[in-house]
Order: C-alpha cells, then sequence, then structure tokens
C-alpha cells in the first residue's frame, strides 16, 4: 500500500485537523472528538447532523457550513461512529428547535446513530431522523437490509439545510427531507477498486477489461461485473434505471450529480455529465441545476455515480438557495 | 481464574487473527473488522481494575467500551451482548444463571441486528455455542468451553455457504456465498481464547 499518510491510526484526526486549519473562518473541531462543527453557528433553527465512516470527502465534514450541516461526525474510515461521539455532536449544536440527524442507510450507522438519538432525547433534547437510501443497484432486493445511502445524501444535505436555515421547524424541514429522498434515485460503477489503509490491500481484483456495476461507496465489490464498453453506453443503462425509478416523464424537473468516486478525473465525469444531459434533454426533463465532481467518493476508487433528484417548486427553490461549505458552493 | 486473563487471552487472540479477520471482511465487506473490534478490545484490557471485580461490572465495563471504541456494526452488536449478559449475571455462581445471561444476549443482538440465525452473521456461531451450553449443564468449564469453541467454529464454517441477508454483505447478493462471516469468525476465535484459558 501507498498513501500519503503519517500514521494509519492518525488518519481521520490529523484529516479533520487539517480541514478546520484549511478553513479557520467557518470551521471548529471538537477536542477528543472527530467531529467538526459550524463555526458561528446559528441558535434559531433546527440543526443538521450527518456523518459517517471517513474515507468519502469531501462527505460529511465539507458540507458543514452556511445552508447545509451545522456538524458533521466522522467515525474511522469507512466504519461509522460511535454513539457517544454522535451525542456530542448533538450537545455542540443541537438548539431549541430540534435536531435532525442525516443517516445513509447502513446497519452500523443506523444502530449507532439510532442509539445516540434515543439517549440525547432522554437527556431532553429534541431530536429526530431521516434515513437516505438511494441506491437504486440494490432496489428490489429481497436479501439486502435495504437501498444503500450513497451520492445522493448530499441533495438531502442540501436542501434539508437551505430549509433549516429559513427557521422552519424540526417537522418541516424533516418532511423535505424526506420529500427529497422519495424523489431521488443514484446508480454507481467503477473501473477498479480503492485500498482501506487498515487492511493494506485493493477491496477486490479486476481483469483489464472489466468494470463493477451497482456498487456503493466503502470499496465493496458491486452487484454485478462487466466488460468496458464506451461510456455513453453505460450513462444510458444508469440513465434509464433511475429515469425507470422516478419514473421520469416529459416536462420533469430535475437536479442531477455526476459524482466521482475519488479516483476519476474531471474530464472523465464530465463525459458522463455530457451524456446524461443529452439524454435528459432527449426525453424533454428540464435540469434545473447540475453538479460534477467529487462529493461523495470511496477513498481513490476510479469510479462515479450518477444521482437525479425529481423536483417540485419547493425543492427547485432550495436546492438553487444559497450554501457557502468547503464542499459545495451555490449562490 | 481473574476475569482480566480471560479478556487479556480474548484481546492476545484477536490480535493474532486480526489479518485473517481484515480479509474475510474484505471479501464480503470493507475489510477492518479486525482492526476495528481489536482497538475496542486493546481499551478493555486497559484496566484490569475495572475488569477484576464481579461478572456484572466487567461485562458492563466491556459493552461500555466496546460501543464507544469500535464504531461500525459490531461495536453496537458485541456491546449490546454484553450489556445483557452483565445485566442478566447476578452472581455468576451457577450455569443456569450463565446461560441465561448468553440467552439475554443472544436475544438482545437478535433484536439490535433484526437478524437470526442462517443469516451469515455472529449469531451463526454463537447460538451453536450456548446450545451446547443448554444441554451440559453440569459439565465442568474446561470441557464445557472446549466444545463451545469447537461448535462455535462449526458455526463459523456454516456461514461459508450462507446467503448473508444483513449487513454490508447483504449488498453482495448471490457473491456474498462462498465466504465465512468475519464477525462469526471473531466471535468462534473468543470462544477459542476462553477454552484455551481455562485449560
Amino acid at each position: 500500500m501507498k498513501k500519503f499518510i503519517n500514521n494509519i491510526n492518525d488518519i481521520v484526526p490529523e484529516m479533520l485537523e487539517g480541514i478546520t486549519l484549511a478553513n479557520p473562518a467557518t470551521l471548529e473541531r471538537i477536542d477528543g472528538f472527530n467531529i467538526i462543527i459550524r463555526k458561528n453557528k446559528k441558535n434559531n433553527k433546527v440543526a443538521l447532523i450527518s456523518g459517517g465512516g471517513s474515507g468519502h470527502e469531501p462527505a460529511h465534514a465539507g458540507y458543514v457550513g452556511e445552508g447545509m450541516l451545522d456538524a458533521a461526525v466522522c467515525g474511522e474510515i469507512f466504519t461509522s461512529p460511535t454513539p457517544d461521539q454522535v451525542i456530542s455532536a448533538i450537545h455542540a449544536v443541537g438548539t431549541k428547535q430540534g435536531t435532525l440527524l442525516i443517516i445513509k442507510n447502513y446497519t452500523g450507522d443506523v444502530m449507532n446513530f439510532e442509539m445516540a438519538m434515543e439517549m440525547a432525547q432522554s437527556e431532553g433534547y429534541t431530536c429526530d431522523y431521516v434515513i437516505v437510501n438511494d441506491d437504486l443497484a440494490l432496489e428490489n432486493s429481497t436479501f439486502t437490509t435495504g437501498k444503500r445511502g450513497i451520492a445522493g445524501t448530499i441533495f438531502v444535505h442540501k436542501i434539508a439545510g437551505a430549509k433549516a436555515e429559513t427557521g422552519a421547524s424540526l417537522a418541516e424541514v424533516k418532511r423535505v427531507a424526506e420529500k427529497v429522498i422519495a424523489n431521488l434515485g443514484s446508480y454507481g460503477i467503477s473501473a477498479d477498486a480503492c485500498t482501506v489503509p487498515a487492511n493494506g490491500k485493493k477491496s477486490f481484483i479486476l481483469a483489464d477489461n472489466e468494470v463493477e456495476i451497482g456498487l456503493g461507496i466503502h470499496g465493496e465489490p458491486g452487484v454485478a461485473k462487466t466488460t468496458i464498453k464506451p461510456v455513453d453506453e453505460f450513462v444510458t443503462d444508469l440513465y434509464q434505471k433511475i429515469k425507470d425509478h422516478l419514473k421520469l416523464t416529459a416536462n420533469d424537473h430535475v437536479g442531477v450529480m455526476i459524482n466521482g468516486l475519488g479516483g476519476t478525473p474531471l474530464m472523465e465525469l464530465s463525459i458522463v455529465a455530457r451524456k446524461t444531459l443529452k439524454l435528459l434533454a432527449a426525453d424533454q426533463v428540464t435540469c434545473e441545476k447540475t453538479f460534477v465532481g467529487n462529493y461523495m467518493t470511496a477513498l481513490e476508487m476510479p469510479g462515479f455515480s450518477i444521482s437525479i433528484l425529481k423536483l417540485d417548486q419547493e425543492l427547485t427553490e432550495l436546492l438553487k438557495a444559497k450554501a457557502v461549505t468547503p464542499g459545495m458552493v451555490v449562490v | 481464574m481473574e476475569q482480566a486473563k480471560i479478556w487479556q487471552a480474548i484481546t492476545e487472540k484477536l490480535i493474532a487473527n486480526k489479518e485473517l479477520l481484515n480479509d474475510l471482511d474484505q471479501a464480503i465487506g470493507d475489510g477492518d473488522h479486525g482492526t476495528n473490534l481489536i482497538r475496542g478490545f486493546n481499551e478493555v484490557i486497559k484496566d484490569p481494575v475495572k475488569l477484576n471485580g464481579t461478572w456484572q461490572a466487567s461485562f458492563n465495563f466491556v459493552a461500555m467500551t466496546l460501543m464507544s471504541k469500535v464504531g461500525g456494526s459490531s461495536g453496537p452488536l458485541f456491546g449490546i451482548f454484553f450489556l445483557n449478559m452483565s445485566k442478566a449475571i447476578k452472581t455468576a455462581s451457577t450455569q443456569q444463571e450463565w446461560l441465561d445471561a448468553y440467552l439475554a444476549g443472544i436475544k438482545a443482538v437478535k433484536t439490535l441486528g433484526k437478524s437470526d440465525v442462517g443469516e451469515g452473521t455472529m449469531l451463526d456461531a454463537l447460538i451453536p455455542a450456548v446450545k451446547i451450553l443448554e444441554s451440559n449443564l453440569n459439565l465442568n468449564n474446561k470441557d464445557l468451553y472446549k466444545q463451545m469453541a469447537l461448535a462455535a467454529q462449526e458455526g463459523a464454517e456454516a456461514t461459508i455457504t450462507m446467503l448473508k441477508t444483513k449487513g454490508r454483505a447483504s449488498y453482495l447478493k448471490e457473491r456474498s456465498v462462498n465466504h465465512m462471516d468475519p464477525g462469526a469468525k471473531s466471535v468462534s476465535l473468543i470462544f477459542e481464547a476462553v477454552s484455551e484459558a481455562l485449560q
């Protein structure tokens, strides 16, 4: 394993230190916990907390700031944070208006965040949560723990964040977050694995002409392996799956995220964006906002995911509302 | 025997098998099961005084430490197992009480993980081991834990052919078959360590 690190045990705290040192005006850390919070936080709004394993940068710490999250709780690499970490985040940013936890659908994340929420509630905090499950690769699967939460989660951070910024109640913020989740679909693909530092080996082996389709963000293989082909053909396949799930028809409006998994050049992501937007245009679907870049990565995986969010008037306005964070700027 | 020695033996056994546990997890998860569990147990053995009180206090301390250090799904699942053993163990003086404690732990894991035997999880090693205790309440600890360790190992082996339907392994669907569940293997290693410490 070759990585630009000092010591495997220090990766997460040193990374978080780097993030706060690089963003001194907007972010700060909580001593002793792997938590990044918004500096100058607003106390008259619902607090938004998300998090999960590290290794998905800029998720989740990168989305702390104006118009998005109030705190990110960062676990070890690809490992959900523990309940005491999540509680500390609630203590740090929770307000009288309440706290909404945005959880990706993984067994560990759900268990640790739910435990923390119950403990915080018993301390008198008002808390609620939503679970993001946008990964269509696992749709209709009867023997999984449900669909994973992947890059589409950033749409939930963005839109719930914008709603919270308006001073809306916890119930209202949760309602829009759930509306996003219900109108969201993602699908991922990768040409190679990543190396989790704790293990030091590639997470799977592919032949030179093979790709994994339908994978998540933890270096695990996908639901199927296939032969490499021109990217337009992959995009057409993935787009069709998402289009079917969202039942997209002419005159619909959407937001699009072409997300790199950490090892894909912007050149390739732009080619993916080109085809996705052409397919939407051909179907007479209006794209209100497109994000192209690394938003929810899986260390250095050379892959991408396409996420599409079906929008109504309310979601469109919230998606376009101002957000200023290290990982996403919308003005 | 001092309890701290048992926890020390468990920790050493897991450390000796770190790469195996990580490799098992690599095949169907993200490859850090050994690293994560060992991070928790290394914290556990730092405080022998807390470990050498009553079994009730010992299990409680282990549970809280694992829950706050391991993360992922192993932290809460192993944590809730020992936490519920702690609540049920009381005097720890009879095999019946140990059986009740194990059963309380298993029940909590089933509830939290929304899982049961046959889904390729830690329960597939844990439940067969505890069944040995259930039907051998009068056996001495030395022979009992030898048999329990064997049953746990067989249970872990049995997860190889199972379709994993819980946790991250489930995302691989049919491709999860032909791999041993790392959680089941760590349970079997824990019983093996206890058995060896008692010999």
